[in-house]
């Protein structure tokens, strides 16, 4: 049962900084299924991040959506006024950051930020002053319980700085899931922490998901957490997505030249591999290169390459925006 | 493998590390951070060793350590031979030109207010090299790592993140060093550019047989660029073997566990779950027994309270837990 | 390979930030008053013959505001206008040597504390500890009546208050850039300590100061004024503006230009101050680690 729960249609966005216009979205096109982890992988400047403060509208001042519609159960996510976006806060489409730092505020408890957090949700939802306090106790309770919290009580009397990071994201893995929303974009979730606390909060972040049938959108520059934890991956570079598709398809078979140099760019920890590097840098997004933004670092590039950006192409169930495909 | 030059060159005995930390109006000792519990291994002449460990096994202290930031509590370094557990003065300068760490954030360890150009050249007249050809020096450096010219003339910050990577390494490179101590040196840096700047440090040890102690928690580096690994938890050194073998036949289940959490980018590959609960430690209680009995899945009461002996299972190979002991 | 110029590089920079300065126009309001006191303070004696602060001509005082004397005149018959003119040269300049001379006995302990910290430190800091007790207004009253009244006295008891803030400022920067990982590196390379506090931590401790030290001028000024209208300053014919709104004080409700103009121009003066400490800030922070 595929249904869409969320369309990106040519997002592009800008920003304004003293350099001059950063086109940090290039035209983003992607589509999420319910119940799907789509992982959403690149390095510095490919702009995954910013596609998800997009969907999140969490762009900061000097950012400007030039074009685009974020579809989200029928509503142009860009073009609802702010009070309805507000509505969807938390209880539809909630977030979870690298730094939990960020996100939980250092002077109030556990318990207290999390009812805060609930309160201001379920005011909005039964439109009435009054709340239910037993409520709340029981869904934070529950939440914690789901992350697979010890001392559940003692957690929620507890200040963030005596939390260890894992301890921290599990509180985030908590708040976000409490109202159960559709959809949840993860940026960087796990990358502060620990090899062996990741793959506890990973998993924990499975079994939710699982559990509530939840759609995610995991950015992140890790191929390895994109490969055990997504069904599909689109692979951004210079604020495009270069390669979408099956994480088993494209993993296994690499098409465009970058998604390919990042597999052959990796060292692993299982076996030996001959590593190779991609030649150059991220472009600079003020003045991209002319054509396929890749094309400066492409071992296969053509002449075409340098005088237009290629189209996407599709081959079978992939999405390809390559010359070598089209 | 280094086969004929087999000269250990660096060598750490039983290091300890304790941190005071200090608490009330008179500013007394109430208690203190157990960094480092037992750091022991050797490295020899052109080899790279890998440490290994998550936070609070203390592999960046031991690092700080061996550059002399930091004095050990107790413990000996032995470098080339010599006893440099103490050296002060003249003879520190001396073996801080022998010894150089790596930081891992290449920005914040370049003073963001000078040129690559002065930074590298302050490094040569404080130790008085190349007097009088200061500058061409710097060239050859940039050259050695991959940089041109024009970048000695930037300010970190108007350099890429790999860019100011190999920055530092020339200004480590500049007091012509034998030993490197690099700490998670491509953690900040993007995939694409890892590779560049590992394969940089390769060829610079083919070439002019550097050493290097590897500080890093990501398994997939140590196994492309280490010949022998240490793992450390809290503060202690648990198992170490050649790299090959440690990733083959782990004997200890943290560094099972370890290589089991390693996300593999390759789908096909199917990992049983070897997830192990509990958290990194937090180190402000001495080790009674061993370090990781309150998270080991396999723990028994005497690993509780007697520290496991060390046993040899195989080339270079040697293991602290009471479970191999057993056997 | 290309030779790349050092000068062009430096100059790029401070061009950058002139233009980064300029765009503020509050700022560049503060500059130009800055500016054009900084030009009366200089050519003040060359266009108003500085002895007619001397002069006194009962027949003339207590004139209103006219085309004649387009401040009014005081008491003593004297020209106001001419008197501010005249003022401006000690007022900018007791504000600006007393920050000068406070900056860089403040910055000096304060490193110097910083970096070696321990026992040093401490006593150090008890000691501003001590001095910063004392209210500094009160502080610098009882200095002034104790060594009497004069310009150097003045110039002193500012002084000695104002010190210890930027030592105390200083020493936080440093013990902050002390850990940092550049400080790290350097010692890691050998490089000597006195080269580290100088080189090093120094120029990137040194900012807040700058930023603090320009806004200071401005909170002199007016503590220098507020000194002299209490009658600790310099000799009563002194053209001070402090000295004037003094003067003022005694014929309010008859003159009140007397006090407003000398006012006004204190008043102005440190804006200016203020509005360029302002810019600065963010000009020297953030956007110049572009």
């Amino acid at each position: 049962m595929s249904e869409k729960v969320l369309e990106v249609k040519n997002l592009r966005v800008e920003f304004y900084t003293y350099r001059g216009i950063v086109k940090a979205l290039n035209g983003v096109n992607l589509d999420l299924n319910k119940g799907e982890i789509l992982g959403l992988a690149g390095e510095t400047g490919s702009g995954k991040s910013v596609t998800g403060l997009s969907i999140l509208r969490l762009l900061p001042q000097n950012a400007r959506v030039v074009e685009g519609e974020i579809i989200f159960k029928g509503r142009d996510l860009l073009k609802i006024p702010e009070k309805e976006y507000n509505l969807l806060r938390g209880k539809e489409i909630n977030a979870i950051f690298q730094d939990p730092h960020t996100y939980l505020n250092p002077v109030f408890t556990i318990g207290e930020q999390f009812r805060d957090i609930l309160l201001s949700k379920k005011d909005s939802e039964n439109n009435s002053s009054k709340v239910d306090d037993k409520k709340i106790e029981e869904i934070m309770v529950s939440a914690l319980k789901d992350v697979k919290m010890p001392a559940v009580d003692r957690v929620l009397k507890m200040y963030p700085h005596e939390l260890s990071g894992g301890m921290k994201q599990r509180v985030m893995l908590a708040i976000a899931f409490s109202l159960q929303p559709s959809l949840i974009i993860a940026d960087e979730p796990t990358t502060a922490l620990d090899v062996t606390i990741q793959a506890q909060v990973l998993e924990i972040m499975k079994e939710l998901q699982r559990k509530y049938n939840t759609s995610i959108i995991l950015i992140t520059h890790d191929l390895g957490v994109i490969a055990e934890t997504c069904q599909k991956v689109a692979v951004m570079y210079a604020g495009r997505i270069v390669e979408y598709g099956k994480v088993s398809d494209v993993f296994k078979n690499p098409l465009h030249p970058y998604t390919k140099g990042l597999m052959e760019a990796l060292p692993r920890a299982d076996v030996d591999v001959k590593v190779k590097s991609i030649p150059g840098t991220v472009p600079d997004l003020v003045s991209p290169p002319s054509g396929c933004a890749f094309h400066p670092r492409c071992p296969y590039a053509m002449e075409i390459c340098k005088r237009q950006a290629p189209k996407p192409s599709y081959v079978k169930e992939r999405v390809v925006e390559c010359h070598l495909y089209s | 493998m280094v086969m004929e030059k087999n000269d250990v060159l660096v060598k750490v005995e039983n290091l300890k590390k304790y941190f005071p930390i200090y608490g009330g109006i008179l500013q007394k000792v109430v208690g203190y951070i157990y960094a480092v519990e037992d750091a022991s291994f050797y490295i020899r002449k052109g080899e790279t060793l890998g440490l290994v460990g998550e936070s609070g096994s203390g592999k960046t202290t031991v690092g700080r350590i061996l550059v002399k930031l930091e004095e050990p509590t107790e413990g000996k370094i032995f470098y080339n031979g010599s006893n440099v557990t103490n050296i002060k003065g003249s003879e520190l300068k001396k073996y801080r030109r022998k010894a150089q760490i790596i930081f891992q954030d290449p920005y914040a360890s370049l003073n963001p207010r000078m040129t690559i150009k002065d930074s590298i050249i302050e490094v040569m007249r404080v130790h008085h090299l190349h007097k009088g050809e200061e500058y061409n020096n710097a060239l050859r450096l940039m050259e050695k790592v991959g940089l041109s010219e024009e970048h000695l003339y930037r300010f970190p910050h108007e350099l890429s993140g790999g860019q100011r990577q190999r920055a530092v390494i020339a200004r480590a490179l500049a007091v012509e060093p034998e030993f490197l101590i690099l700490d998670e040196p491509t953690a900040s840096l993007d995939v694409s550019v890892q590779a560049q700047v590992l394969d940089l440090l390769k060829e610079l040890q083919e070439k002019y047989n550097y050493t290097y102690l590897l500080i890093t928690h990501n398994l997939a580096v140590v196994r492309y660029v280490s010949e022998r690994t240490v793992i450390m938890y809290r503060g202690m050194w648990v198992e170490t073997s050649r790299t090959k073998e440690l990733f083959n036949k782990a004997e200890h289940p943290y560094t099972q566990a370890l290589l089991k959490s390693v996300p593999i980018p390759d789908p096909e590959v199917k990992k049983d779950k070897f997830l192990i609960s509990g958290e990194p430690p937090n180190p402000t209680t001495p080790v009674k027994g061993c370090p990781f009995a309150d998270r080991c899945p396999y723990v028994m009461d005497v690993c509780k309270n007697e520290m496991p002996p060390i046993e040899n299972v195989g080339d270079e190979h040697k293991v602290r837990c009471w479970l191999v002991t057993r056997k | 390979m290309k030779k790349v110029n050092e000068w062009e590089l430096k100059k790029k920079e401070i061009s950058y930030a002139l233009w980064l300065f300029s765009k503020n126009k509050l700022v560049v309001f503060g500059s130009l008053i800055v500016v054009f006191y900084t030009i009366l303070a200089i050519i003040g004696p060359l266009i108003v013959d500085p002895r007619i602060s001397e002069q006194v001509n009962l027949s003339n005082a207590l004139k209103p505001p006219s085309s004649q004397h387009i401040f009014g005149t005081d008491d003593l018959g004297r020209d106001i206008l001419q008197l501010i003119v005249l003022g401006a040269r000690f007022d900018m300049s007791i504000s600006l040597v007393v920050v000068l001379t406070a900056t860089l006995i403040g910055v000096a302990i304060g490193s110097i504390s910083g970096y070696i910290g321990g026992k040093i430190d401490e006593i150090i800091m008890r000691f501003t500890d001590i001095l910063l007790a004392f209210p500094g207004l009160i502080f610098a009253m009882g200095l002034t009546m104790a060594l009497g009244r004069s310009t150097v006295n003045l110039f002193l008891a500012l002084t000695l208050v104002w010190w210890t803030g930027y030592a105390r400022i200083m020493r936080g920067q440093v013990l902050s850039e002390k850990e940092k990982l550049y400080v790290q590196a350097a010692k890691s390379l050998g490089i000597p300590d006195f080269l580290i506090l100088f080189k090093h931590v120094f120029p990137n401790a040194i900012y807040p100061i700058l930023v603090l030290a320009t806004m200071d001028i401005g909170g002199v000024m007016l503590s220098a004024a507020g000194l002299s209208f209490i009658g600790l300053g310099p000799s009563p014919f002194e053209p001070e503006w402090g000295q004037l709104i003094n003067r003022g004080a005694s014929y309010l409700f008859m003159a009140p230009w007397i006090m407003f103009f000398p006012g006004l121009a204190v008043l102005t003066a440190s804006l200016g101050f203020n509005l360029i400490g302002d810019g600065l800030r963010d000009v020297l922070d953030p956007r110049l680690r572009r």
